[in-house]
């Protein structure tokens, strides 16, 4: 059963429209029925993403997630391209780029004919478009591991609203579980209304009914503990502190800081 | 206890501020269950100050108060500034409270010399063994030793902080001499030597008995300020080669001068040598990533940087006949030396040659810097190649592009 995903697709000539529900697992039973039907889709969307007529005249497939499906893609993708495709995949999938099931495809058609790691053949398309996805996410991951700030509840739980410009959550929690495994924290990305939150213990995803009246990620100072407001004037105080006025470089600092982090540092506010 | 705090903030970090070293990477303290943090190999700045500098640790002085009188130094006992001490206390709780909110990496402590040497170390050494011991803190901690602080602080330091490290201050014992009279290179010798010892000793032990305690994973550092003194680039880079070769050190800094002082030992100084301090930086690059010897950047002919490109560049005209370079077959060795190929472009570029023919579309696509490298490699598509280039007409085309205010590392 294993093997025959794995064969080529035929080449059709024909458009073929292909659509599943925008979870990643729906991607990876696209790829999974695409190796099964022997389709070779022009275009991969979500459901309802634009209307049809722009695509084609023919009817769209539509793909039902299927979880099992899915698992042995992965597990396929890790056979051949090891831990480091099936993260590159994933990654490439959080960050949201309009093109982004097309490049998967394409990469995962490749890597299952090749059937060894792919991710240095930087003269496929496909495969530097991945690299490149993937090194914005890095980035994008590394800058919320720098700029994310708790701020302390009055329940004492330490909350940091974030608005990332890519889905970079489930990939960056696990940084902040193996720093902060003493304390009770959540992260939420109010642009895409969904949390991680820590008790001490395990993560779990949430949705905050709450989170929905927050419009930035500064919190408003009637939810914060006694203490907090004090530890942030204390950080501001200490950040002015260290500037050196002969050294003064602002556009090495924007380099560094973009206008648009500035929301989530305390110490700018 | 806000506005004593707040004070006291002021005045300890803006005091600590010229101590250029921020880096809160290379330790591998893993986070422990029950505890608070954990430091990460690849380090983290949290922010950046209006000039540029990673804001990675909560770098302050226990204390400005100081016996000594050293002629850069702000906290020099001669110059007439507010003092003020934290107590260890104090520094525990901003530490703690400033991690949990993912403001720092963690602490970075010195301190003006209170009563003796001793006695300062010996808080500094309290700080940091409470934050482990009470507090269960894993976060980064980088203590400074106080030049003249016996061996045992000096041991027990380097049981409780990442890194350590002893500052040399001048280029030159001859400048030390003149600007800190009380200070000598034995004082910073003589710690630095036993670290590198201990740090041996720990790590084979180690592996021997799995139960050792880290011992400074981290490593120590040193730095010394720059164009105060009349020491050349050479003189400077072959010390800090000797520093990381028969030192063993992990990093040395090197902080531009700026004037705290009109002490007639020091020059006058219009404004900090930024631009040499970023050159010694980029060479210091070279030497411990690129491959390069001290030879290669500065000699007897060349004594000092080339304040208008950067070393690798001027390597490159230097020495035209090694160039160009066919990026289809070059080592790599002679990749990463190409002006406009850093390290991991040059390492894609090897992966992808054992796929196919390395192209100009190819590097455009990998984002070399093509303004530069386009002088000295010999790739299919490089129509800018001309055999008539000589240094001079490439200096002279490059100057019309360099932008003289920007001082990152490398491009
Ligand atoms: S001993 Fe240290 S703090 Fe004291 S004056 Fe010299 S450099 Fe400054």
């Amino acid at each position: 059963m294993m093997d025959f995903m794995f064969a080529k697709p035929n080449i059709s000539l024909d458009e073929c429209v292909v659509t599943y529900d925008g979870t990643y697992e729906g991607l990876l039973t696209v790829v999974f029925e695409c190796y099964r039907l022997k389709l070779a889709p022009t275009v991969i969307k979500p459901s309802g993403a634009a209307p049809q007529s722009l695509f084609t005249s023919q009817h769209p497939i539509e793909v039902t997630t299927d979880n099992a499906s899915a698992k042995r893609v992965v597990a396929g993708i890790r056979k051949y391209g090891l831990q480091q495709a099936v993260m590159d995949v994933y990654k490439t999938f959080l960050s949201e780029d309009s093109n982004r099931e097309m490049v998967i495809f394409g990469y995962l058609r490749l890597l299952f004919s090749i059937q060894k790691p792919i991710n240095t053949r930087y003269h496929v398309s496909e495969v530097l478009r991945v690299s490149q996805l993937v090194k914005q996410m890095r980035r994008e991951v590394h800058r919320m591991h720098a700029f994310v700030r708790f701020q302390e509840l009055a329940d004492g739980l330490f909350f940091a609203p974030i608005e990332p410009d890519f889905d970079v959550l489930p990939v960056t929690y696990q940084h902040f579980k193996a720093r902060y495994a003493s304390m009770q924290w959540c992260i939420y990305d109010i642009k895409r209304d969904y949390g991680v939150l820590y008790n001490g213990q395990t993560v779990e995803e949430v949705k905050l009914e709450e989170a929905k009246a927050l419009n930035s990620v500064q919190l408003p100072a009637a939810l914060l503990s006694g203490k907090e407001q004090d530890y942030q004037q204390l950080w501001r105080d200490y950040f002015n502190s260290t500037n050196i006025i002969e050294r003064k470089n602002i556009k090495l600092h924007l380099r560094h800081v973009p206008t648009r982090y500035w929301k989530y540092l305390t110490e700018k506010q | 206890m806000n506005e004593r705090i707040q004070e006291k903030l002021k005045i300890l970090a803006d005091a600590a501020k010229y101590d250029v070293s921020c880096a809160s990477s290379g330790s591998d303290r893993a986070a422990k269950a029950g505890g608070l943090g954990n430091a990460s190999n690849m380090g983290i700045c949290h922010s950046y100050t209006e000039d540029g500098r990673c804001v990675s640790l909560l770098k302050v002085l226990l204390t400005n108060y100081c016996i000594y009188d050293c002629a850069y130094c702000v906290s020099r006992s001669s110059n007439d500034v507010k003092r003020a001490a934290f107590t260890v206390d104090e520094v525990v709780e901003l530490t703690m409270e400033f991690y949990k909110r993912n403001y720092i990496e963690g602490l970075f402590l010195s301190s003006g010399i209170f009563k003796n040497a001793d006695y300062t170390m010996e808080r500094l050494v309290r700080i940091a063994k409470d934050l482990r011991l009470v507090h269960n803190f894993n976060g980064y901690i980088h203590l400074k030793l106080i030049p003249g602080a016996s061996d045992e602080l000096v041991q027990q330091a380097g049981l409780y902080a990442d890194r350590l490290s002893a500052n040399l201050e001048l280029p030159s014992e001859t400048s030390l001499k003149l600007i800190a009279p009380e200070k000598s290179y034995a004082q910073v010798y003589e710690p630095m030597n036993y670290l590198k010892e201990a740090i041996v000793e720990y790590k084979r032990e180690k592996k021997l008995v799995k139960s050792t305690p880290k011992f400074a994973p981290a490593g120590q550092s040193t730095q010394m300020v720059i164009g105060a003194s009349p020491e050349t680039d050479l003189h400077i880079l072959n010390l800090s080669s000797s520093l990381y070769e028969e030192q063993n050190l992990k990093r040395v800094y090197f902080s531009g001068y700026i004037p705290v002082s009109n002490d007639t030992r020091l020059p006058t100084l219009v404004a900090p040598p930024l631009v040499r301090e970023n050159r010694l930086y980029q060479a210091d690059w070279l030497m411990r990533f690129y491959g390069f010897k001290v030879d290669e950047i500065v000699d007897d002919q060349h004594p000092h940087l080339d304040m208008q490109f950067d070393p690798k560049l001027v390597y490159a005209l230097r020495n035209m006949h090694l160039f160009p370079i066919n990026l289809q077959t070059a080592p790599y060795e002679m990749v990463v030396r190409v002006p406009g190929i850093g390290i991991r472009s040059a390492k894609k570029i090897m992966a992808a040659r054992r796929y196919t023919r390395i192209h100009i579309d190819l590097l455009k696509k990998l984002r070399v810097a093509l303004n530069r490298a386009q002088y000295f490699i010999d790739v299919p598509g490089n129509l800018l190649l001309r055999k008539d280039y000589y240094p001079e007409l490439i200096r002279k085309e490059l100057a019309g592009e360099t932008k003289p205010q920007q001082l990152a590392l490398f491009a």
